[in-house]
C-alpha cells in the first residue's frame, strides 16, 4: 500500500503532536506527588502521548473539512469543550489505571481508596479542570489565529525576527485564476467572493503537502514561497503547481455546478535574493521586497501571451531534477523592462507516454 | 471617546474581570473579602498598567528591540504587582479584620500568606494576565484594528455588501527611487513612510486596509457628509506629517517623500477568505476605478484626485474646496464616467 502525500502529511504531523506531548507530559509530574518516585514521569509520559494522539484525532480528523463552514467562535467554543472535558477525564483515567498497577487494586478499589478520595475532593483536582478549560481556550485561541494570520506570521510577530529586515533566497510562485472576470460577469460580485473563498480554500493543501507557504492573495492572484532547500527538494515547487491541478480536475464538476466556469490556472516560478521584513506599525505585514518579486510577476503575465499554463525561470531549472513524467519545453528569452536584463523561461509539461 | 481613554477603559475592564475571576480558582468564592480583594487589586492593577501602556511603554516608541520590551515589562510589572497585591490585601484584610495596616501586615496570619501560602500563584497569576492583555493589544494591532474583533464574531464570514470611501495614497516616482537605493534601503525608506503616517489615518478614523508595495490603501464606511470629510482631512493631515519631517528624511534618504492620493466610493463586498492564511477582502468596482484614478494623478500632475461621486456627499470644512479638474484622454481606455475634483486649500488673506 503506497501512501499519499496527503497521508503521509497527517502522519507527520501527528508524529509532531505526539513528540510534543510526550516531551511536555513529563511537565506534569511538579503539580503532582513528587519527584522521587518513578510514577509520575510514567504517568505524565502517558498521559501526555493520550491526549496528544485525542488532539490529532480531533484536528487531522474530526474538525477538518467542517472547519469551513463554522465561525471562529464555534470552533473556538468546540475545541474549548472538547479538549477542556476530555484532558481531565483522560487525566483522571490516568490517574486511576496507575494507582491500579501500583497498589494492585481493582477500579472500585482506587475509586474508594480514602487516599485517592483525599486527592479528589480535598485537594486541587478541579482546578485541574478549570486550568485544562482555560489552557486549552487560550491555546486554541492562539492557534487559530496563528492558522489565520498565515504559516509563521504569529510566531515572527512575536519573536520580532523580521522586525529588522532579513535578506534572503526565496523561491516565489505566483498562481492566478485564469479569466476569473468571467464568474463576475456571469453571476456577479457576491458569487465571486464565494468562488474566491472555495479557491482559496481547496489550493491550501496541495500547497502545504508541497511544503509551500501562502504568503497573500491578490484579487485572482495566489502568492506562494519556499525556502531554498524546501523548493529544490523533490522538485516541490514544480509538483506544487501539478498537484494544484489536479486536486482541481477532482472539483470540476462541483465549480462547474456553482459558477458554471472551472478554474484554470496559470503560475510562474522564479527565485532570488530578497528583502523579507515587517512593514506597517498598524496592520503589519511580512513583506518581501526585491527584484525577483517583480520578475515573477513579470514571468506570470507572459503565461498568457506564450500560451503556457506554468513558466519556469532559468535559475530554478538549473536546481531542480524533474520526476520523470514531466519534461522542460525551452520557451525563450524575455527581456525585462527597464533593466535591459535577460532571462530564460521554460514550461513544463508532462511526456506523452505510450502504453505499448 | 478618544483612543487613549478607549484602551485605558479596554484595560481596567479586562484587569477587573480576571481580578473577579480570580476567587473561582482559589475557590474562595464564598468570601466577600477575597473577591473584594480580586477586585481592587484587577481593577487599581488594570488601571495602572493602561497608564503605563497607553502612555509611557506605548507600542508607538519602537525604540525597543522585542527581548528588551519584554524584560523592561516583565520586570516593571513583577515590581508593581509585588507592592500592589501586598498592599491591597493587607489593607483590605485589615480594615476587616479591625486592625491597623501596619500591624495587621506584621502579623502571623499575613507573614504566612506572605511565605507559605498563595502569594506567589497570585503573583504569576497576575502577570500572566498582564501577558494576556498586552499580548491581544499587540496582535490587534498588528492585525488591524477591528480585524480581530471581525474574526472572532464571525462579522465577515457570509460576505456583505457595504459602501464605502477608498484611498490609495503612494509614493511618488517610488520605482526610480527604488533602483537608487538597493532593496534594504528601500525597504526602511517605506517603513518609515507607512510608520509616520499611521498617526494621522488612525487620528482620521481610517482603516488600513493593505500595502500593495510603495501604496497604502486605506477605507473608511460611507456615513453623514461631515464625516466622509475625514478622508481629506488625513490626506491634509499626512501631508502635514510629511511637511513638519522633511529634513528628517532628507538626511536619512536624499530626498523628501512626496505622494498622491486618489479617492472614490461606492459599493463594494466584503468578505473574508483563505483558510490558511485568512484575509479579510473587498471586491468591487470602486477598487477598480480608484487604481484608475491614482493613475491618472500622474498624468494629470495632480496630488489629490476625488470623484464626482464622493464629492457629492461630502461636506468639507470651511478652510477646504472643491477645484473641478478638468481632463481629456487620447487613450479611450483611461476614460472615466465622472469628472474628477482636487482640494485645495482657500486663500484666507
Amino acid at each position: 500500500m503506497s501512501l499519499s502525500l496527503y497521508q503521509l502529511r497527517k502522519i507527520r504531523i501527528a508524529g509532531y503532536i505526539a513528540a510534543a506531548g510526550i516531551l511536555a507530559g513529563p511537565f506534569y509530574v511538579v503539580f503532582s506527588d513528587g519527584f522521587t518516585s518513578l510514577f509520575p514521569y510514567t504517568n505524565g509520559i502517558v498521559s501526555g502521548l493520550l491526549i496528544a494522539m485525542f488532539i490529532a484525532w480531533v484536528e487531522l480528523e474530526l474538525l477538518s473539512g467542517k472547519k469551513r463552514f463554522l465561525r471562529f467562535y464555534s470552533i473556538l467554543l468546540i475545541r474549548t469543550a472538547l479538549y477542556g472535558l476530555a484532558i481531565p477525564i483522560i487525566i483522571f483515567l490516568i490517574l486511576v489505571i496507575s494507582r491500579m498497577i501500583r497498589y494492585d487494586l481493582s477500579f472500585n478499589g482506587v475509586l474508594s481508596s480514602s487516599e485517592f478520595q483525599n486527592y479528589v475532593y480535598n485537594q486541587d483536582f478541579n482546578v485541574a479542570i478549570a486550568y485544562s478549560i482555560i489552557l486549552s481556550l487560550i491555546a486554541s485561541f492562539i492557534y487559530q489565529m496563528s492558522r489565520k494570520m498565515g504559516q509563521g506570521v504569529l510566531f515572527s510577530f512575536i519573536t520580532g525576527r523580521f522586525y529588522h529586515p532579513v535578506k534572503d533566497h526565496k523561491v516565489f510562485m505566483f498562481v492566478k485564476i485564469e479569466n476569473s472576470t468571467r464568474v463576475i460577469r456571469g453571476a456577479g460580485r457576491l458569487n465571486f467572493h464565494q468562488f474566491l473563498k472555495d479557491v482559496t480554500y481547496h489550493i491550501a493543501p496541495p500547497i502545504l503537502v508541497h511544503r509551500g507557504v501562502i504568503h497573500h492573495y491578490v484579487e485572482d492572484e495566489i502568492v506562494i514561497y519556499w525556502d531554498q532547500k524546501n523548493a529544490y527538494n523533490k522538485a516541490h515547487c514544480i509538483r506544487a503547481y501539478f498537484s494544484i491541478i489536479s486536486r482541481f480536475e477532482g472539483l470540476k464538476e462541483d465549480y462547474f455546478r456553482k459558477y458554471g466556469f472551472v478554474p484554470q490556472f496559470q503560475a510562474a516560478v522564479h527565485s532570488g535574493e530578497v528583502i523579507q521584513g515587517e512593514i506597517g506599525e498598524v496592520k503589519s505585514e511580512i513583506a518581501f521586497y526585491g527584484d525577483p518579486v517583480n520578475t515573477t510577476s513579470r514571468i506570470l503575465g507572459q503565461c498568457g501571451q506564450m500560451g503556457k499554463a506554468i513558466l519556469v525561470s532559468q535559475e530554478i531549472k538549473n536546481n531542480i531534477r524533474l520526476p520523470l513524467i514531466y519534461d522542460w519545453a525551452d520557451c525563450g528569452g524575455l527581456t525585462l523592462k527597464g533593466k535591459g536584463q535577460k532571462i530564460h523561461l521554460y514550461s513544463v509539461q508532462e511526456k506523452v507516454l505510450h502504453s505499448s | 471617546m478618544g483612543r487613549n481613554s478607549r484602551s485605558i477603559l479596554f484595560i481596567t475592564i479586562a484587569g477587573l474581570a480576571f481580578g473577579v475571576s480570580y476567587p473561582i480558582f482559589a475557590r474562595e468564592f464564598d468570601q466577600p473579602v477575597a473577591i473584594i480583594n480580586g477586585i481592587s487589586i484587577g481593577g487599581v492593577g488594570g488601571f495602572l498598567m493602561a497608564i503605563f501602556e497607553v502612555y509611557v511603554l506605548n507600542p508607538k516608541n519602537r525604540n525597543y528591540s522585542f527581548p528588551v520590551t519584554v524584560i523592561v515589562k516583565t520586570v516593571f510589572y513583577t515590581v508593581l504587582f509585588f507592592f500592589l497585591i501586598i498592599f491591597i490585601k493587607g489593607f483590605v484584610e485589615s480594615m476587616a479584620v479591625g486592625q491597623p495596616f501596619l500591624e495587621y501586615i506584621r502579623s502571623d496570619t499575613f507573614q504566612n500568606f506572605l511565605w507559605k501560602e498563595d502569594f506567589d500563584v497570585i503573583l504569576i497569576y497576575s502577570l500572566m494576565m498582564v501577558g494576556l492583555i498586552i499580548f491581544s493589544r499587540q496582535m490587534s494591532r498588528k492585525i488591524g484594528p477591528g480585524v480581530l474583533f471581525s474574526f472572532i464574531t464571525g462579522r465577515s464570514h457570509e460576505p456583505i455588501e457595504e459602501t464605502r470611501i477608498f484611498m490609495f495614497l503612494d509614493l511618488k516616482s517610488s520605482t526610480t527611487i527604488a533602483e537608487k537605493m538597493g532593496a534594504v534601503r528601500y525597504y526602511q525608506l517605506l517603513n518609515d513612510f507607512f510608520f509616520d503616517m499611521t498617526k494621522s489615518i488612525e487620528e482620521g478614523r481610517g482603516t488600513i486596509y493593505r500595502y500593495v508595495g510603495d501604496q497604502v490603501v486605506l477605507t473608511w464606511r460611507m456615513r453623514d457628509p461631515g464625516q466622509n470629510a475625514w478622508c481629506v482631512k488625513t490626506y491634509f493631515n499626512i501631508k502635514r506629517t510629511f511637511g513638519n519631517l522633511k529634513e528628517k528624511y532628507y538626511e536619512k534618504y536624499g530626498f523628501v517623500p512626496e505622494f498622491r492620493a486618489a479617492i472614490h466610493c461606492g459599493k463594494v463586498i466584503r468578505g473574508e477568505i483563505g483558510d490558511i492564511k485568512s484575509q479579510i477582502v473587498f471586491h468591487g468596482e470602486p477598487l477598480f476605478m480608484t487604481g484608475k484614478i491614482e493613475k491618472l494623478c500622474g498624468k494629470l500632475n495632480q496630488e489629490l484626485l476625488l470623484s464626482e461621486s464622493l464629492k457629492s456627499q461630502m461636506k468639507l470644512p470651511s478652510l477646504l474646496c472643491f477645484q473641478k479638474v478638468p481632463y481629456t484622454v487620447e487613450n479611450h481606455s483611461d476614460d472615466l464616467p465622472f469628472t474628477l475634483h482636487t482640494v485645495a486649500e482657500k486663500e484666507t488673506v
